[in-house]
């Protein structure tokens, strides 16, 4: 399966290029996560002994990516909405907000809201390199939304299909607005049939500025090297990885440039999707009021 | 495939332009004494957030923290996130254009090439000293009604800007968040990442500068010296027009907006804008006169922009006067309170002089009544502020009989001779006719004054007493009056202002309005033209498909032909074949080998061979495996008997094939034509409905603005009189006594009749 390349006849009466278009608090953003809680998260990444369980790196992943945002949009008077943010956990019999604490059952909420509302602020010990060649302890504030969970099957399509609504209601509410952002993080065993449909339904969803992007993270224990922004399936180590990868959308050209422009090597059919590596980095490829410039 | 390999940027390792995030940056800087190596720094105090640790002001490009020095001073402290490889040399550059020569605007920085320590490698800051200041939209934002003020702005930006044309420089990114405003109304500028500065001639932009002040043909090439021309043209139109009208804000600023009073899609479709028409169609002249010419900028190439100097932008007569009273009466919310603390405008006084041309005729005591539907009140009261007998005035007495006179006087005349008539017509008893008669006259009288009291004449006049009669009243109390007058005047400019609060509401709704309709417009016709281009890219397999069904009778009969061509004496030699087995197989019939189609086995074991016809064929000693040999034997001929096929369509059927493509191509794109026309029209139909809503808003504000700013005049006007209040009082009773005089003489009973009578 193979989804289709948006077609977005370019400049027609003046229209812009697609996924150009302005994320302001008067054209929010909207992200959307959805997160894999089955029972086989419990796994560790690798089979060492001190390997960090699945569910662990996503979660941390998850949070990371909340405060990445919440920085990202901060300005003089405080953490502006230009995105509204869901976090949906599917596992056992379950799909549904994922936020802990004050945040507890809701779907999506201005980024403000998420910003001041961790479950809790957690006090981590870090080595960190001293810069003359030693380590110094320090302990790091990390702010937590969201814990890891591990239970039950792994009800994939119905994650997308929970998903199809959120979106489909944010186009209708913001027809001009930038696309949707569906961030996907699973070991990739869909246990609810095959997601395939699932996942071109809901890119299907389009604003004027182009259609829902799709980006999945896959953390697995089959190993191989891990891949950042791959341009074909050749070298996925398994059917799982391939299934995402073909579920992912392709990178719009301006965050092709910074995926570029921060080292990875990518192409006109370089798709968002990453296998065992960091994703978080994916914040920085959204413009927040400047134009996007045209780097190579 | 390309891949790269490698997990977050905490590999460090000198990975080619990945610099920390933003949060990367936040978490270092949790320790300070860890992360500078700077001593202010080192022993600094991050500002915090109350929840997620420091306190980060991000852009695209970079985070900024706030960090104080155990001296005391704060430094704003600039942490990149984008890497931009000629970082170092660019603001290397910067630094010696900035430091070479003193401008108010410039704030001091220091380059640290290795300003911060993120796990474990170093990166550059950009450490500068913090500057107080409130950015440009928010002072605007707060300062809007401050005429004055914003005008004085507007000024000093024009002078930075010839500043940082003198000297050769451009800061990339003119915008609201990097002009600060100082207490002292100084302006700073802020931000120098993508500044152009002699030394770095021929370099290209790193960045494009702020969506809603840039001119869409700005490209990374047009970096040099000229390169903030848009975006100062369209600040200072921002800040005239704002200084003309406070009103424009709140009409075309969004309250959430990123942006001055125009936005990224007034510059990219004009024609769709709401906010050019208000601006080009706007009262003020000056304000008229620049949207005129920042409009124009658009199509031009940024190279071919002319520079924003104070005579580009200077009318060359009657600019100064034309001042606060007007502003603040046409403000919006802000005006009330202004109001009483401004200088009232008044026929006499600065209006006189400091009224702008558009103003005349439509101001009392200035001219004849002003138009519209007030048309009665004002010359009611133009009356009674100008004093008797004013010039232009129509004179004393009646006008010319009008239809409801004739009726007047022939139900008049009627009336009086009824009863005469009756009685000589000896209907009624003649002992009746006096107390008919009398009934009769007092009809005709009635008759007479109800016709009096409806000619205009009559009633102007009597507007006049009133008008005289209740200033005489207000004169004899004139604190209360004054009171009951600042009442009316606060009552006046609250409606204007809750009637421009709500029409600006409706404007902004408006807008939303033709952005989300359009968007709707563009998402309907890409789904249409991406189903019909995906129906073209498939044309060609359809194509394909047709030709290979054309070809299939004439492939098929050339396979049989070979197969036909083909005796079942060379299967002899296939293993397990040999003379026997063929020789069966031609007494079952078989002797070519078009003469069997495949095989096929029964349930209960045994093979058979297929016939032409579908019928299973018993063949002794032909087993499975002779059987499968036969059939692969078979297979093998057909194909290459297959390959062998002839390939051209005879051309008249592929003439036809290609005219039915060609016709689907041609139908396909008429669609897609038609698709796009249609949206086209769609989006004309939406733009011409909101532009005429938003056209009557703007004439309804107008007319508001001009009326309610005539109320108030008149208002003014009157309270200043009562200060001189006895002499006054003896004035106005002098001018009632004499009104209500001349209302009798001119316009009483007798004259009416007259005018009943002869019709003069």
């Amino acid at each position: 399966m193979r989804l289709p390349p948006c077609r977005f006849a370019q400049r027609i009466q003046g229209r812009q290029l697609p996924y150009t278009a302005e994320i302001s608090r008067t054209n929010p953003g909207c992200f959307i996560f959805l997160v894999d809680q089955s029972a086989s998260m419990s796994d560790p990444m690798t089979s060492g002994e001190v390997s960090p369980q699945r569910a662990e790196v996503v979660s941390d992943a998850i949070n990371r990516l909340l405060t990445e945002l919440s920085v990202k949009c901060a300005k003089e008077e405080g953490v502006r909405d230009y995105f509204h943010v869901a976090v949906i956990g599917y596992g056992h019999n379950h799909v549904g907000s994922a936020f802990q604490g004050a945040l507890a059952g809701r779907d999506l909420v201005p980024l403000s809201e998420v910003a001041n509302n961790p479950a809790r602020v957690q006090s981590r010990t870090k080595k960190v390199p001293d810069g003359a060649g030693g380590l110094v302890e320090t302990s790091v504030q990390f702010p937590v939304w969201m814990d890891p969970v591990t239970n039950g099957g792994t009800p994939m399509t119905r994650a997308l299909g929970y998903a199809d609504s959120l979106v489909a209601n944010w186009v209708e509410a913001h027809p001009g607005g930038f696309p949707p952002i569906v961030l996907n993080l699973t070991d990739g065993e869909s246990t609810d049939g095959d997601p395939t449909s699932a996942a071109i339904g809901l890119a299907s969803h389009a604003t004027a500025d182009g259609a829902v992007l799709l980006f999945n993270l896959h953390v697995s224990g089959s190993g191989g090297t891990p891949v950042t922004f791959p341009d074909s399936e050749e070298g996925l180590p398994d059917t799982y990885a391939r299934l995402l990868f073909q579920m992912s959308s392709v990178l719009p050209s301006h965050m092709r440039s910074y995926a570029a422009s921060q080292g990875h090597r990518v192409s006109e059919t370089t798709r968002g999707f990453v296998y065992n590596a960091d994703i978080v980095n994916i914040v920085e490829f959204l413009d927040i009021g400047t134009r996007a410039t045209e780097l190579r | 495939m390309a891949v790269s390999h490698g997990g977050g940027f905490a590999a460090g390792s000198g990975a080619v332009g990945k610099f920390p995030t933003g949060a990367n940056y936040a978490e270092a800087l949790q320790h300070p004494e860890v992360c500078f190596r700077d001593p202010g720094l080192k022993h600094g105090t991050v500002q915090q957030t109350p929840v997620l640790g420091p306190k980060a002001i991000s852009g695209n490009f970079a985070s900024v923290f706030s960090v104080t020095a155990p001296d005391g001073q704060r430094y704003a402290l600039k942490c990149f996130t984008r890497d931009s490889t000629s970082l170092t040399r660019r603001y290397t550059a910067i630094s010696s254009a900035l430091g070479a020569l003193s401008h108010a605007w410039s704030v001091g920085f220091e380059f640290l090439d290795e300003g911060v320590l993120v796990a474990g490698e170093w990166y550059p800051v950009v450490k500068m000293a913090w500057v107080q200041g409130t950015d440009l939209l928010n002072w605007l934002d707060r300062n809007r009604t401050d005429t004055a003020a914003v005008q004085a702005l507007a000024d000093r930006f024009l002078a930075l800007v010839a500043d940082l044309d003198k000297a050769g420089i451009a800061h990339g990114d003119l915008q609201h968040g990097n002009i600060l405003v100082a207490s002292d109304g100084t302006l700073r500028l802020v931000d120098y990442d993508g500044m152009y500065v002699p030394a770095l001639k021929g370099e290209k932009a790193t960045e494009n500068g702020h969506r809603n002040y840039q001119s869409p043909s700005r490209t990374a090439a047009d970096f040099g010296p000229a390169m903030d021309r848009f975006s100062a043209w369209v600040i200072q139109l921002s800040l005239l027009a704002v200084a003309a009208d406070p009103g424009l804000w709140t009409q075309l600023h969004d309250p959430h907006g990123e942006f001055l009073i125009l936005s990224e899609a007034d510059f990219t479709e004009p024609a769709m804008s709401l906010a050019w028409p208000v601006l080009l169609g706007h009262p003020d002249e000056r304000v008229r006169a620049v949207a005129t010419r920042v409009k124009n900028l658009l199509g031009k190439p940024c190279a071919a922009l002319p520079a924003l100097t104070p005579d580009a932008v200077a009318l060359p007569k009657r600019r100064s006067a034309w001042g606060k009273g007007q502003a603040a009466a046409k403000g919006g919310s802000g005006a009330a309170a202004q109001a009483s603390a401004t200088a009232p405008p008044t026929a006499s006084g600065p209006l006189a002089h400091g009224v702008p041309a558009w103003m005349t005729g439509h101001i009392p005591a200035a001219a004849a009544p002003a138009a519209g539907g007030t048309a009665g009140q004002a010359a009611g009261s133009t009356a009674g502020q100008a004093g008797p007998g004013p010039a232009g005035q129509p004179a004393p007495g009646f006008g010319r009989r009008r239809a409801g006179d004739l009726v007047v006087a022939a139900s008049s005349l009627l009336g009086n001779a009824a009863p005469g008539a009756l009685a000589l017509a000896a209907v009624q008893p003649y002992g009746y006719l006096p107390m008919t008669q009398g009934l009769a006259l007092a009809v005709s009288g009635a008759a007479i004054g109800l016709g009096r009291r409806l000619r205009p004449e009559y009633r102007a006049a009597k507007a006049r007493v009133r008008e005289l009669h209740l200033r005489a009243r207000e004169l004899k109390d004139p604190a209360t009056a004054h009171q009951r007058l600042e009442k009316d005047i606060r009552k006046l400019d609250e409606s204007v202002a809750k009637d421009n609060a709500a029409s600006d509401k409706r404007l902004q709704a408006l807008t939303t309005e033709l952005k989300d309709g359009q968007a709707r417009i563009t998402v309907d016709l890409n789904r249409s033209t991406g189903r019909i281009q995906k129906q073209l890219t498939e044309l060609s397999a359809k194509e394909a498909r047709r030709i290979a069904y054309a070809l299939a009778p004439a492939v098929q009969a050339h396979i049989q032909e070979r197969l036909r061509k083909t005796s079942i004496q060379e299967a002899r030699k296939l293993t397990n074949m040999g003379d026997k087995m063929v020789r069966a197989l031609m007494d079952a019939g078989i002797r070519t080998a078009a003469d069997f189609t495949g095989v096929a086995f029964a349930q209960q074991g045994g093979a058979y061979l297929v016939g032409t016809s579908g019928q299973w064929i018993r063949v002794p000693g032909i087993g499975e495996a002779r059987a499968n040999t036969l059939e692969s034997w078979r297979r093998g001929l057909e194909q290459r008997a297959r390959a062998t096929a002839p390939t051209k369509v005879p051309p008249g059927v592929m003439a036809n094939i290609q005219i039915e493509m060609a016709t689907l191509r041609n139908q396909l794109n008429a669609e897609l034509k038609q698709v796009e026309a249609g949206a086209q029209r769609s989006r004309d139909a939406l733009k011409n409905r909101i532009a005429d809503e938003r056209q009557r808003l703007t004439a309804a504000r107008q007319r508001r603005g001009m009326e309610s700013q005539r109320q108030r005049a008149e208002l003014i006007q009157r309270q200043k009189r009562l200060a001189g209040a006895e002499a006054e009082l003896a004035r106005v009773r002098t001018d009632l006594a004499t009104a209500r005089a001349e209302t009798r003489r001119t316009l009483g009973t007798r004259r009416y009749v007259k005018l009943l009578a002869t019709g003069r």
